[in-house]
């Protein structure tokens, strides 16, 4: 897919009421559709959409947030060469971009996921079987 | 009126001098900052919204320190405005109208306004970020009111 694909609506929608960068970061962290750019796009290709990003003014809210979106989409990568690579890049038109880039590098950490099979049936049972209102699951591996 | 740059920064001391970073953006609204403002008054429909367009000339610092006059934005000079001006905290049950609502987030002071209004929930006039001034409750807004310190200028 292209990192361009995905709907950046609802960053549009915070970045309409971000007074600082930190928000816009945070907020974008906790948003699907960016996490969906990282799942669904390999580094270098964001990189590279990111360059064309920033070397344009944006028409309207959506393109605005975009580059902040991609480089939150690389801080979720699991390397971190091309949230650096894109660190370097410089413009003058999205005034948060280079503060931005930093916060991310600095705060970086490496995640690796893994899918784990587990065999067998799973199945939940309510921990406090003797109560009336139980309040804990518990996951059994048949 | 003189041509200026698209964008700068005003020449903003603190009360010891010291230059407080900002930056005043003087292009105009995009495609879709209206409509972000409508979004804003149907998701808060208790707050009052002033009938203010959106503008990237100041935010909720700049209206809070800076007359609305331009944007600040890194928290170290919110950090060095209530330092060098002298703000003290206020307990939120001695709070006044013209006293200051800052909001903070892991390091990063993410709104504030002006108390307009004190009691347990306090309103506040402030601004949101590009889009419009609101009158809001300190928790009827798009930031986190879990960390809201309050402050009064003492001299």
């Amino acid at each position: 897919m292209n990192p361009y694909d995905f709907d950046l609506t609802e960053a549009s929608r915070i970045y309409a009421v971000a007074n600082t960068p930190l928000f816009l970061v945070r907020k974008l962290q906790a948003d699907p559709a960016v996490k969906a750019i990282c799942d669904a796009c390999p580094g270098e290709q964001i990189v590279e959409a990111l360059r064309a990003t920033i070397a344009a003014e944006p028409a309207n809210s959506v393109e605005a947030v975009r580059p902040y979106a991609f480089l939150v989409a690389l801080w979720f990568k699991p390397e971190v060469e091309h949230l650096q690579a894109a660190a370097t890049f410089q413009t003058s038109i999205y005034n948060w971009y280079q503060y931005v880039a930093q916060v991310l590098v600095e705060t970086f950490s490496p995640v690796q996921r893994q899918v784990i099979e587990v065999p067998g049936i799973v199945r939940t049972q309510s921990a406090s079987a003797g109560s009336s209102t139980p309040t804990t699951g518990v996951i059994i591996f048949a | 009126m003189p041509i200026l740059e698209l964008s700068s920064q005003l020449d903003l001391h603190t009360r010891c001098e010291n230059q407080v970073e900002n930056e005043i953006d003087r292009r105009p609204v995009r495609a879709g900052d209206e409509q972000a403002c409508e979004d804003c008054r149907r998701a808060y429909p208790n707050a009052r919204h002033r009938p203010t367009p959106p503008s990237r000339k100041y935010n909720c610092h700049g209206l809070t320190f800076a007359a609305r006059r331009t944007w600040i934005w890194k928290p170290s000079e919110i950090t060095k405005i209530l330092n060098d001006d002298e703000y003290e905290p206020v307990n939120l049950c001695d709070i006044m109208p013209g006293d200051i609502a800052v909001y903070t987030r892991n390091g990063d002071v993410e709104h504030s306004g002006v108390v307009i209004e004190g009691g347990y929930v306090p309103m506040i006039l402030s601004k949101w970020g590009p889009a419009h001034e609101v009158l809001h409750r300190v928790n009827d807004c798009p930031y986190d009111a879990m960390q809201v310190s309050y402050y009064r200028i003492t001299t």
